[in-house]
């Protein structure tokens, strides 16, 4: 199971386009924008401008996918989180998505938000079962 | 004398809130009689928003006969009924149409076996499980919580959702929940609801224990609100240091005391429940 990134981008959701070049970015691991859109032209089909695979990757830095460098006078770009990560937050935003608009009426949960409690009574709590369980283990 | 109806109805729903609800029992609540506070609080939540209905109803197949429907206040009488009948069925249309989106949403998930339980996986690393849905819940189950707790925890939680699905839990708290938002506006509605919301998990939590050790099912239901992931968004709750237990204090030590209520509402709830049909027998006579 990939663990929640620290990083989260701004919106997670992406246009067409856009997570059409982000998939080319995780494939090549690092990128310039001359290398994006290589590939897609390698389609003999495509057409898009190199000025619009600029203007996407730029927006894609903007919301937080992306991070670029400048070296040797050419941008060099990279994606902030992996593939993985990626696929973790969106599904673990459609779950709190989920949550936030279900009631507990239709959601019976084994534990929900009305069971959290503060640290200090969690650790009184916990000592009380512990207490019960050495005193089980006593008695037998 | 229709309005002077709905003005009794409504000052019955009021005593009753007011009267029949001990509020000491619901703020310094004990393990003792859960099967008395069951019943007196669904008759509480439930009770006034029956009267109301059968009122609605009497003066309404009354006003159709053409007595001064359209006089001073029958036409009161008439309007308010049927506020409150339109509030009913808006409510009743809103909350079915959350309980589809969330059965829509749930079978975007694959489907499976755990531990011989048919549930549906949420590839989500947060700890989350729970029946969702009406007569027939869903067992849904995150990823996370199938690879933090080893085998004997992941059946204590099991056993306690089986609980919500013997008692069928979802279906009888989709009514609940709308008896509750249509009595916002009485006294107590939000700590009845919530009490019965913490009796169902306790229920849950006793047949859970009638199959696995109560102490294990404890200490998953530790492990599960401990767990860091539950800091998120929407688990975020208002911590009260008040004296009275919290939730959880009370469901553990419902556990850890051995308590197993049945809870069973049964058809001596049903007869105490029987009297909001008074309005209705006053049609009959009406000339």
């Amino acid at each position: 199971m990939v663990p929640l990134p620290d990083h989260r981008p701004q919106n997670l959701s992406l246009g067409p386009l856009e997570a059409e070049i982000l998939e080319i970015i995780y494939d090549l691991k690092e990128v310039t924008v001359k290398d994006v859109h290589d590939r897609i032209l390698a389609d003999p089909d495509r057409e898009l401008a190199y000025a619009s695979v600029t203007t996407v990757m730029r927006r894609l830095t903007r919301k937080g996918w992306l991070d670029c460098d400048k070296a040797d006078r050419a941008f060099r770009w990279r994606p902030r989180i992996s593939r993985e990560q990626a696929q973790m937050l969106k599904s673990h935003d459609r779950l709190q998505r989920f949550l936030a608009v279900s009631s507990p009426d239709v959601v019976a949960a084994f534990a929900d938000s009305l069971d959290v409690d503060s640290l200090d009574r969690l650790d009184a709590i916990a000592q009380r079962i512990q207490a019960v369980r050495r005193q089980r283990e006593e008695q037998s | 004398m229709h309005l002077l109806m709905i003005l009794m109805a409504l000052a019955i729903a009021l005593g009753l809130r007011q009267g029949n609800l001990n509020r000491q029992s619901v703020q310094t609540p004990s393990l003792a009689n859960l099967d008395q506070r069951w019943r007196s609080g669904i008759i509480a939540l439930v009770a006034p928003v029956l009267l109301l209905l059968t009122t609605a109803i009497a003066v309404l197949s009354m006003g159709a006969q053409g007595q001064m429907v359209w006089q001073g206040t029958g036409l009161a009488s008439y309007l308010l009924s049927w506020l409150f009948l339109l509030s009913t069925l808006s409510c009743f249309i809103r909350q079915s149409l959350q309980l589809r989106h969330a059965v829509i949403q749930l079978r975007r998930y694959p489907q499976t076996e755990v531990l011989g339980h048919p549930c549906r996986i949420i590839d989500d690393s947060g700890l989350f499980s729970a029946q969702v849905g009406g007569w027939q819940p869903q067992l849904t189950i995150t990823q996370g919580l199938l690879d933090h707790l080893d085998g004997d925890r992941l059946a204590a939680v099991l056993a306690h959702e089986d609980g919500h699905r013997v008692y069928r839990d979802t279906f009888w708290f989709f009514w609940l929940g709308i008896c509750y938002r249509l009595t916002l506006w009485l006294p107590h509605s939000d700590l009845l609801w919530q009490d019965l919301l913490l009796l169902r998990e306790i229920r849950a939590d006793a047949w859970a224990a009638q199959q696995v050790d109560e102490l294990l099912l404890a200490e998953s239901l530790l492990d599960v609100i401990r767990a860091p992931l539950r800091s998120t968004a929407s688990f975020e709750a208002a911590f009260s240091c008040t004296a009275p237990p919290s939730r959880l204090e009370q469901r553990i030590e419902a556990l850890l005391c051995g308590t197993h209520p049945g809870l069973n509402f049964g058809w001596q709830g049903v007869l105490q429940l029987a009297w909001v049909l008074l309005p209705l027998t006053v049609v009959p006579f009406h000339q």
